[in-house]
């Protein structure tokens, strides 16, 4: 497991010879004769036309291809924890753990039991950089095991532990694997009980080879019927046939994406599903027969142009693509999952044509039934700055956040649009009481097609959200966007909206008492800064509001994030300040976040002689600074605290009396 | 609006009547105004799609220029092949002049259609497309592509594409 770098020259130099010799045939008796000549044993994991480095392994006769992922790499400890060595190398190390749970990992018969972890590394390593400290590490580390980490062919991140497992041609054949383990320093670590042909064995810190190139060394010696490799990938929640594509639940670096650019799905499922929510689409009709689609059904449609309430009213493809992604059945093995999937899906028609007469008034009818038949949110993937805007469709709008869910508010949801050269958002995505969403790619930047297409922005978006190559439901048979029943490549703002409705009814799922200004509060700021985008607080709140975040032009406030929406946050701090002075005096304060400028609260007052002032602020964990100022005496106050889980903040100051006039001792007990 | 241009298009027409008569059915005479006018040219739309309905795309146009509603004038085989991927319908561009014109639009489009090609002069046309929009937030492409007798060398084609809106 030492010496990678060195090992793969000597691999790929060996790699002809050890080929010629194997298949030559020339061996009476294979084991002694590959035994003896152990080095020319060595097979071509590694090698490459023209010396470019490729890594395989077999899966039925067939040689499965991998890439070096240089971000990752697995470590095998007889501790539970790394060196300062190692850890300091990288960026974040994951739980340490064990092949059986928490019990203790063992490696075979030299009866040492181990713990195994992942290790992040910085990005953009070169696959040579990447090799030379996976080798340094292990050089510097005698009793660690080290292995790269690789991509599949669909970009998805495979991990290799120490493990790799040999079926024997014959049960006879024990002593042939003993002695050839042993001969490469490896260990049988057990067989198995139910097929006892079939051995799992170890690398060990004395071993050359990874247990990639053991396990294809084993295999490719002809000794065995198979030597297959123990690869890791990270579990998905969800089993449906398109889970893997759809990067914006799960972004693993799939197809050139940037791991982690995703709205944290997985994170957020196990609290929330989107039970008990109604989601209207104000779109073209949905196939509510979709396969995918069908359990999720609502029972109630309304068709804008015709005022019917038949079911089916489909009048164009978007409405299925849209549907798919707020609430596509998840675990059915098929298709794809919704990022709400137990919610009921309400198809509101109409075609959206820009041919129709009449239609401010059709839109606005369709709204207002919506809100008005129980949708606790609603998603609009429409808009156009000039042939929509206007009174009529704001006033059903401000209807919906106002009256609907009981005059708790329904969310509305509104994409920005695509256009160029005109970049600003579309109306109604411009109106403050809609939740307006941009696109972004697999990369987290801002989506733009061509020269002609791209995410609208401006000072009205919001936030952002997956919207480029999105994997949904389309219209069953010859109808849709393809012959099949699903959408690989959905796009636009259109994709986006529908995924933060989703995270909204996913919100509401849990906490159905919120208003909708509340789960906007949280959608913006929970989102996730994507780091291509400098976030700039340049907003000054006015008193008693709580809402300062910081956002970019072109993304608003980050990557809309469901996990951190569903979070049981904020926690409570309990601000006082006394005034222990002989005069009435006012006060400025300002409490702010240190980790990045998300937060600020701002007030003034006026207190009399021992006055207190109190305020109750709503924070998420973190590091604040509380600035106050004394006016007329110009005495500042600062103070540095961090919340945990709340807390309460009492500053004193202390005037006229005292020459000169002072702050007493900031007082903070955190919860 | 709508109403407005309805009320305008029939008065257009109605202009276009009277002068078809003053015409007393002569062929039409590019000398006469070819500027505004010019004579139709016969086409003949031609689509990769050529298949059964409902079947994948067997071919599609790439490598195409990126530039918002843009024609092509492409007279040889070589040409078009630089634009094409899949299988396409087979054109005789010995005899004939193939027509692309396509753009980008940050809506859905509803459909496309092709409202004439005129010649206006001996090296001068004009194609006007129509499309009808909709107000669905999904970046989405149209093409046109017309087949019609060789054009001179030096012939320049005007896109002229409306959307409604």
């Amino acid at each position: 497991m030492k010496n990678i770098s060195k090992r793969i020259f000597a691999l790929a130099a060996l790699c002809t010879a050890a080929l010629l010799f194997v298949f030559s045939g020339c061996a009476d008796d294979p084991l002694e004769n590959n035994l003896e000549n152990s080095d020319e044993l060595t097979i071509a994991t590694r090698g490459g036309d023209g010396g470019s480095p490729y890594y395989f392994y077999d899966h039925e006769g067939e040689k499965i291809y991998l890439s070096l992922n240089t971000e990752h790499a697995f470590f095998s400890a007889v501790e539970p924890r790394l060196s300062a060595d190692i850890t300091q190398r990288g960026d974040k190390a994951v739980e340490f753990q064990s092949d059986n749970g928490d019990k203790k990992q063992h490696a075979g018969k030299q009866g040492v039991n181990r713990y195994s972890t992942e290790l992040s590394f910085e990005k953009g390593l070169s696959d040579e950089q990447y090799l030379e400290l996976l080798a340094d590490i292990g050089r510097q580390n005698k009793d660690v095991l080290v292995a790269p980490y690789f991509n599949d062919q669909y970009g998805s991140k495979i991990g290799l532990s120490n493990f790799f497992y040999v079926k024997l041609k014959d049960e006879n054949d024990v002593a042939l694997l003993e002695k050839t383990a042993t001969q490469y320093d490896c260990v049988i670590v057990s067989q198995d009980e139910f097929m006892p042909l079939w051995f799992t064995l170890s690398v060990t810190e004395a071993s050359e080879l990874t247990a990639l190139e053991s396990a294809n060394l084993f295999h490719e010696s002809g000794l065995f019927v198979a030597g297959e490799p123990d690869l890791m990938a990270d579990i998905a929640l969800s089993n449906d046939l398109y889970y893997a594509q759809q990067w914006g639940l799960k972004n693993t670096g799939q197809y050139g994406g940037m791991s982690g650019v995703d709205i944290k799905a997985e994170q957020a499922w196990p609290i929330s599903t989107g039970q008990n929510i109604i989601v209207a689409l104000i779109d073209q009709g949905v196939d509510l027969d979709h396969p995918d689609l069908v359990a999720n059904k609502h029972s109630l449609s309304f068709d804008c142009q015709t005022g019917g309430t038949a079911l089916q009213s489909i009048r164009g493809n978007h409405g299925t693509a849209v549907a798919g992604i707020i609430g596509a059945v998840m675990n059915n093995t098929s298709g794809i999952a919704g990022v709400a999937p137990n919610c009921k899906l309400m198809s509101i028609s109409h075609s959206l044509s820009s041919s129709v007469t009449n239609i401010r008034q059709q839109l606005a009818a369709g709204i207002n039934w919506a809100w008005q038949k129980g949708a606790h949110v609603i998603n609009c993937s429409w808009g156009h700055q000039t042939a929509l805007s206007g009174s009529y469709i704001t006033d059903a709008i401000n209807n919906a956040t106002t009256k609907g869910r009981g005059n708790k508010g329904c969310v509305v949801v509104f994409s920005s649009g695509n256009d160029l050269p005109f970049t600003t958002v579309k109306y109604p995505a411009t109106l403050p009481n809609v939740i307006a969403v941009g696109a972004v790619d697999r990369t987290g930047t801002r989506s733009i097609w061509n020269s002609s297409q791209a995410s609208n922005y401006g000072p009205e978006l919001d936030v952002v959200a997956p919207g480029t190559d999105i994997y949904t439901t389309d219209r069953q048979g010859s109808v849709g966007y393809t012959s099949g029943n699903y959408d690989p490549s959905f796009g636009g703002t259109s994709a986006a909206a529908p995924h933060v409705a989703g995270v909204a009814a996913l919100i509401l799922s849990e906490y159905p008492d919120l208003t909708s200004s509340e789960v906007r509060y949280r959608i913006v700021k929970t989102a996730q800064k994507l780091p291509s985008y400098a976030f700039t607080n340049p907003y000054t709140n006015p008193p008693g509001t709580l809402l300062s975040e910081a956002r970019n032009a072109e993304v608003g406030y980050g990557l809309v994030n469901a996990y951190a929406a569903l979070s049981p946050v904020p926690y409570v701090l309990y601000f006082e300040l006394i005034n222990a002075n002989e005069q009435w005096k006012t006060f400025l304060i300002e409490i702010q976040s240190t980790d990045g400028g998300l937060l600020s609260y701002q007030d003034s007052f006026t207190l009399s002689t021992n006055q207190m002032y109190t305020a109750r602020y709503d924070l998420f964990p973190g590091n604040f600074r509380v600035s106050a100022y004394a006016e007329t005496d110009f005495v500042d106050c600062e103070y540095n605290f961090t919340v945990v889980k709340g807390g309460s903040l009492r500053l004193s100051y202390f005037g006229n009396s005292n020459t000169p006039p002072y702050w007493g001792s900031p007082w903070f007990t955190s919860n | 609006m709508k109403k407005i241009s309805m009320l305008f298009c029939a008065g257009v027409l109605m202009s276009a009547l009277g002068a078809a008569f003053t015409a007393c059915n002569n062929e039409p005479n590019e000398t006469e105004d070819p500027e505004t006018k010019g004579v139709d040219v016969s086409f003949t739309e031609y689509s990769l799609e050529e298949g059964v309905p409902g079947e994948e795309i067997s071919a599609r146009w790439v490598n195409l220029p990126d530039e918002n509603n843009t024609l092509l004038v492409i007279n040889s085989d070589e040409e078009l092949k630089k634009y094409v991927e899949g299988d396409y319908p087979e054109i005789d561009l010995t005899k004939h002049t193939l027509l692309l014109a396509y753009g980008y639009k940050g809506t859905e489009i509803h459909s496309v259609s092709v409202e004439g090609l005129r010649k206006l002069s001996e090296s001068k046309y004009k194609l006007n497309v129509e499309l009808v929009m909709t107000f669905a937030t999904r970046p989405d492409a149209w093409y046109v592509a017309l087949i019609t007798d060789k054009l001179n060398e030096n012939s320049k084609v005007e896109l002229n594409v409306s959307d409604g809106l």
